[in-house]
């Protein structure tokens, strides 16, 4: 090896040590990050990490599970009835998975009467589902508005205004001007509470944060690219790191023979 | 290779897409419309006290899902609009009963993903002419259908549950 070559290994090394340093200070918080969350997984069952849940509600935004503020609440003599994603609620009792808008609720012939937008839930007052008037009906689509005319359950769908009779099994078109609309009222702290906690269900996990915090996920879908980048830094300080760890043995003994042959 | 993408790209969402299980195949209105031939009595209502809970959760293995039951009674027959759950989903039954013995058994609404068979005539037809036995079982073994035996299970109980309330109501 003539002085040409070995000043070429030699700036060869100073390049890789330099990007070596480089490259380990830039992935130098996401690496302990990665250390001390995979510490905290590695022991997840005997910290009880699953079963502790966070209550800030900074993370919960972080999240997205931010409770939204168009929920309908319904007074029925103090109960109240509102629809939390597909579940219906009637106070904290969870009455049924259910598809379509919460429309409106009331109270008629001693029943809780709850209107979605192609069904009505005929409910008593311990929550049991009475009846369920089908949303495979003709008539009962696309429900906009429920009212009340004297005593009886009206519907306004897309097409028609109808009226129930006393035990809601048939159907006639309503031509009533007295028709009282049901409209939802604002509910109470402890109502907003309690929709906010059946929103959130028992919350996030410890170790549901820990993972996403592992795997960069909640810093959001662009963080798992940045872990993918810092990996892929990690490997190749490996292999610098290797490298140098190599070569130096061979520089050395390169730089003996060297020596000699100048001499 | 661009091809090879676009195939790709499309078999993906081919699978990911969400399956809209629900199929509606004939509405309760329109079942009653159709055996009272367009002239259907007034629905009655029956409530299910205490004095028919036990057998029908003997015949379910469960509470039925609903309090109140809505049925039609005309021209010497019986008309049940029913609902079980076959794995997940509820299955949608119109059962016509004629001197105790079924004599249709149609699927409205089926909701599960899988098991649809249940549906066809060539299933249903086993039905026709079903009695209820002392022990609250069929006076007939029903084949049947291998991938929807829940399904299978759903409407025989409903059959079941069909023939016990008409003779509890055509006392």
């Amino acid at each position: 090896m003539n002085k040409m070559e070995l000043k070429q290994v030699r700036s060869g090394k100073r390049l890789v040590k330099h990007w070596h340093r480089n490259l380990g200070m830039f992935i130098l918080i996401v690496v302990s990050l990665l250390a001390i969350t995979g510490i905290a997984l590695n022991h997840s069952d005997d910290l009880h990490l699953n079963k502790k849940f966070v209550k800030w509600n900074w993370v919960f935004n972080l999240y997205g599970l931010k409770t939204p503020k168009n929920i309908l609440t319904f007074s029925l003599d103090g109960n109240w009835v509102y629809k939390v994603g597909s579940t219906l609620y009637l106070n904290d009792f969870e009455i049924q998975h259910t598809g379509g808008q919460l429309v409106a609720a009331t109270k008629l012939s001693n029943l809780y009467i709850i209107v979605l937008q192609n069904d009505i839930l005929l409910i008593n007052y311990d929550g049991e589902l009475i009846d369920q008037l089908s949303d495979t009906t003709d008539y009962l689509q696309d429900i906009q508005a429920a009212g009340i005319n004297q005593s009886k359950l009206v519907i306004k769908t897309a097409n028609q205004i109808i009226e129930s009779d006393d035990e809601f099994l048939e159907w006639e078109l309503s031509k009533s001007q007295n028709i009282i609309w049901l409209s939802s009222q604002n509910a109470p702290a402890y109502v907003l509470a309690q929709i906010d906690r059946n929103f959130r269900g028992s919350g996030l996990s410890y170790e549901r944060i820990i993972l996403d915090l592992h795997g960069g996920r909640v810093f959001g879908k662009a963080a798992v690219y940045f872990w993918d980048l810092c990996a892929i830094g990690l490997l190749m300080m490996c292999l610098s790191g290797a490298w140098m760890w190599i070569k130096p043995k061979k520089n050395t003994r390169q730089k003996t023979i060297n020596q000699q042959l100048l001499n | 290779m661009i091809r090879f993408y676009t195939l790709f790209v499309f078999i993906f969402c081919f699978i990911v897409s969400p399956v809209e299980a629900k199929s509606v195949y004939q509405t309760p209105k329109g079942f009653v419309n159709e055996v009272f031939s367009g002239n259907p009595p007034k629905p009655k209502t029956l409530w299910l006290t205490k004095r028919y809970m036990p057998t029908i959760k003997k015949i379910l293995s469960h509470s039925y899902r609903k309090k109140r039951i809505r049925y039609w009674r005309g021209n010497n027959k019986s008309v049940w609009i029913l609902e079980e759950i076959g794995k997940e989903k509820p299955i949608t039954l119109g059962i016509v009963i004629e001197k105790q013995q079924i004599i249709q058994l149609t699927v409205l609404v089926y909701r599960e993903k899988r098991g649809d068979e249940v549906r066809h005539r060539f299933f249903t037809k086993q039905f026709d002419n079903a009695k209820l036995k002392k022990d609250l079982h069929l006076d007939r073994y029903i084949d049947g259908i291998s991938g929807a035996t829940l399904s299978v299970q759903a409407l025989q109980k409903l059959a079941r549950v069909a023939l016990y309330l008409d003779s509890q109501t055509n006392e």
